[in-house]
């Protein structure tokens, strides 16, 4: 016999399903907005986007080109909101294999999964080259090769590492429908291999101990405790050892960080739907647990959205570079170097340039930072033709003890204090 | 059945009675409290004031913002309502006289011998480092112990009708201390031992540690998140300064003998390992909590004195078992008209082995650990005539009697979670008491603002007279005896 309430769920199960899709799609645009929302200034975070901005209206081919030339015709702001949905509505339609409840329950954790709320809340080209991936995934799931082919390709565009990612994931995609076992663990451990020798800065992988992008720390624990709860089910420990791979490739590369959430959502889903399915001795104890790991996953997205809306740069900086004249060369710390290029002015270095020529550069400056040798420091700032230098209270407390501060403050002869505003100090040097 | 019941009552009552009236006589013979209870005093008095927990304290650090749990001093600051200041005094100490019903459900449930219960709860009341510990602090430790055996008691047989209590309480718990990882590690540590030893764990225990494991780090999380944030993992080592942190774990087993009892510590220790041997569910859940707490101390994530708290309590209730088989080997041997006379004598050493140390460590504590009346009437002519916002430098140890009592801004005190480079302040301020130079002692006085130098006797016993104090271009005199006061006037 059906209750009143089954039979009214089972007559209306296409309405529900609409208002639960309905229901995701709001939940993704609130947590697009959400940041901006919280922010005092109008201002993207981070310095990635503003290498982006600055390309986006020169010919120069660089990094992210496709990005760069999207953002020479739409606003960045609505193309993150755009990118964002899109990515929700491919990510729902890769996993049409799971059921309904599965794909909602795994499409909302991720969206309040940090990775999402950071590349498509800060204007990165990583937020593009996922969607672009979803969609060649979505072309390859439905048997159209050569629209997966093209999407494949439009990712290089976007990044280059993604899109070797993206063709290497297709190769080992090849092999298992193949059957050909070896030859894909062969090559899961050539990648891994790989991915190790080629160093790189581990910055964290929890978010909520700091990390700049990484994952929350209860969908970590969930799986962790669910892993102990369902090793022996086949399609889970499989799902497990692909969400263990993307989450080493997250320790290297920032994009990685994505992937590894999508599957993390996922994983997360299929748990939290066999946690439901077993048998309790204290429903009060299942439910309670569900409701606190609920609460955990939303409260560490939330407190990420909170803390990347009061993520640098303010208007200050700004306000401070355009007194400067154009073309010239200001030093400041790295992360700064996007700020200035955007600024129209020149930078002596920035987070975009690759990393053996940054450890240059930083080898360079150790003289600038941490000794109070005069001549080296003036001739390192002579060496990169530095004009201007820019300091804001958080760089004064990063300095403190630099060489560089002490001259500021000494040395009248190469440094003219040029003027201080709301903490943003900013000086000559004469060459 | 009624009888009995109504016997074993009073006679539980009067042990509780026993117990906080000795706690009593000791609390009233020492009118102030020592360091630590002055900084709940302070926070707890805020409550009472503004009805808001203190986010941002002025006068620790010269000013940095506060990172803890209120709900302990929200509880003083209701029961003050009704008691006044009394309440900072009595309500720790009722709270963990209530140990005694505690730890005598457990005994009871590990031994079903109400006699024997009745001692172990009895010892429970005197046990040393608890005594003194918990007696003029206003430690939270005194509902915490009391509150997480409890929970150790529902869970040793948990069934439906419990577990909503203990659902409850796994959360007040969580909400008033974050040593309440240290019972959900020690249910972690039960299970990893009942597996080894192949013993099966009922379902319904298994989904309360899973309740109890994930609801204590979700509030920890959520209390303790920009602790998170700012120190990563090392939130564990709460900013404890570098030079205190390797002090943790310098454990001395005959001072523990001392602080736990003697004869406890062997019949705790004895009955942890026939447990264990013999596979006792109970005396594992036991072992469970002594281990955890030896791995926390070993790790040095907790502070000794608060370790080796839940390790006598543990130990204690250990002993029950070890004197259950005792009592029950005596009965079968052919001595039993001696019976009675040497359980009276090992009874009675037990006892005295408790109690003479609580009470003559209790006494020691309550003369070194709080301020003289001199030290007061010091403090109070800091909070009457210096100018508001000064800063005093005091030791570490004397930090919440400058911002408690004098009302004063400090340069160092214990609350470390969030407070500005502690390691480097600590070592500063060892250094400007240690310096013979000057120069040294002002730079760094001038790095901290400091208006007033206090030194108290122990001081100027550990550094030695501080012979630049005597500058009177730089500092004036102000009280010469023990303590020390100078106003640094350069």
């Amino acid at each position: 016999m059906k209750t009143a309430s089954e039979e009214y769920f089972s007559g209306h199960q296409k309405y529900i399903k609409l208002f639960a899709s309905i229901g995701v799609l709001l939940l993704g645009i609130t947590f697009l907005i959400l940041t901006g929302a919280l922010r005092q200034s109008s201002f993207p975070i981070g310095d990635g986007p503003y290498y982006h901005l600055a390309a986006a209206g020169t010919d120069e081919i660089g990094i992210g080109t496709g990005w760069n030339f999207l953002l020479q015709y739409f606003p960045m702001k609505y193309l993150l909101i755009a990118t964002g949905l899109l990515t929700i509505l491919l990510l729902g339609l890769n996993f049409k294999s799971f059921s309904f409840e599965e794909r909602i329950v795994a499409l909302c954790i991720f969206i309040l999964s940090p990775g999402f709320i950071y590349f498509f809340n800060v204007g990165e080209r990583f937020g593009a080259a996922f969607l672009f991936s979803l969609l060649t995934s979505c072309f390859i799931f439905n048997k159209k090769y050569i629209f997966a082919a093209v999407s494949a390709l439009i990712i290089f565009l976007f990044d280059v590492h993604v899109g070797l990612f993206v063709l290497f994931m297709l190769l080992l995609y090849y092999l298992h429908n193949l059957k050909k076992r070896k030859m894909l663990y062969l090559l899961v451990l050539a990648s891994l291999i790989f991915i190790f020798s080629i160093g790189g800065e581990y910055g964290g992988f929890i978010s909520d101990f700091g990390s700049g992008i990484g994952s929350s720390i209860f969908s970590l624990l969930f799986v962790v405790f669910c892993f102990f709860l369902f090793w022996n089910k086949k399609n889970i420990l499989q799902l497990y050892g692909i969400a263990f791979l993307f989450f080493l490739l997250s320790l290297k590369f920032e994009f990685g960080i994505l992937y590894f959430s999508a599957v993390l959502s996922l994983l997360i889903s299929l748990c939290f739907f066999e946690i439901l399915k077993r048998k309790w001795e204290s429903k009060t104890a299942r439910d309670l647990i569900l409701l606190i790991v609920i609460c955990g996953i939303l409260f560490s997205g939330l407190s990420y959205v909170n803390r990347i809306s009061l993520d640098k740069p303010d208007e200050n900086i700004f306000k401070a570079l355009e007194k400067l004249p154009d073309n010239a060369v200001v030093f400041s710390d790295i992360g700064y170097g996007n700020w200035i290029l955007y600024s129209g002015k020149r930078n002596v270095w920035s987070s975009m340039m690759n990393r053996d020529e940054i450890r240059n550069i930083e080898d360079d400056l150790s003289f600038v930072f941490e000794d109070i040798d005069y001549s080296e420091t003036i001739k390192m700032l002579q060496r990169y033709e530095v004009d201007y230098i820019l300091i804001d209270g958080d760089l004064r407390e990063k300095w403190h003890k630099s060489g560089l501060i002490y001259l500021l403050r000494y040395n009248n002869e190469n440094f003219k204090f040029l003027f201080e505003d709301d903490g943003v100090e900013s000086w000559r040097f004469f060459r | 059945m009624k009888m009995i019941l109504k016997r074993n009552h009073k006679i539980l009552a009067l042990i509780f009675l026993l117990v906080l009236l000795i706690r009593i006589y000791f609390i009233f013979q020492a009118p102030y409290f020592d360091n630590s209870g002055y900084l709940v005093k302070r926070y707890t008095e805020n409550i009472l004031e503004n009805g808001k927990p203190v986010l941002f304290d002025q006068l620790s650090y010269n000013g940095r913002e506060t990172l803890y749990s209120p709900l302990w001093h929200y509880i003083l600051a209701f029961f003050s309502l009704f008691l006044g200041e009394i309440a900072f005094k009595l309500m720790p100490n009722i709270f963990i006289s209530l140990l005694v019903f505690v730890i005598y459900l457990l005994s009871k449930k590990i031994i079903d011998n109400d006699e024997l219960a009745f001692f172990i709860a009895l010892m429970s009341g005197v046990v040393p480092i608890i005594f003194v510990n918990t007696l003029i602090s206003i430690s939270v430790y005194s509902l915490v112990i009391p509150l997480m055996f409890y929970l150790l008691y529902l869970f040793m047989d948990i069934d439906e009708k419990k577990v909503i209590r203990f659902v409850i309480l796994s959360f007040f718990l969580s909400l008033l201390h974050p040593v309440s990882m240290l019972f959900s590690l020690s249910l972690l540590v039960y299970y990893i031992m009942c597996s080894s030893e192949n013993l099966e764990i009922e379902n319904l225990k298994k989904e309360v540690m899973v309740f109890n494991f994930i609801s204590t780090f979700f509030i920890q999380f959520l209390i303790y998140k920009k602790a998170f944030l700012e120190y990563g993992i090392g939130v564990i080592w709460s900013n404890v300064p570098a030079q205190i942190i390797s002090n943790y774990f310098s454990f001395d087993i005959l001072n523990f003998l001392y602080n736990a009892g003697a004869l406890t510590f062997i019949f705790g220790l004895v009955g942890i390992i026939y447990g264990i041997i013999r596979k006792k569910d109970k005396i594992l859940l036991l072992s469970g909590l002594a281990l955890a707490t030896l791995i926390l101390l070993w790790l040095r994530l907790i502070e000794l004195k608060t370790g080796l708290m839940f390790l006598s309590i543990a130990l204690v209730i250990a002993s029950a078992f070890t004197l259950n088989l005792f009592l029950v080997y005596l009965g079968k041997t052919k001595i039993p008209y001696y019976r009675l006379s040497f359980v009276f004598i090992v009874l009675s050493l037990i006892v005295l082995s408790l109690a003479v140390p609580s009470f003559v460590f209790a006494s020691k504590y309550a003369k070194e650990n709080i301020p003289s009346d001199y030290e007061v009437l010091v403090f109070n002519w800091i909070r009457e005539n210096a100018l508001p916002d000064v800063t005093v430098l005091s030791p570490l140890g004397k930090g919440h009697y400058i911002s408690g009592i004098a009302g004063k801004r400090t340069v160092i005190d214990d609350n470390f979670l969030l407070a500005p480079s502690t390691t480097e302040r600590y070592q500063d301020v060892e250094k400007i008491y240690q310096t013979s130079s000057e120069f040294e002692a002002l730079e760094l006085i001038h790095k901290y603002n400091i208006d007033y130098i206090f030194i108290p006797i122990d001081t100027e016993l550990k550094y030695g007279k501080i012979k630049w104090i005597d500058d009177e271009n730089c500092f004036r005199g102000i009280f010469f005896g023990t303590p020390k006061v100078y106003q640094v006037i350069c």
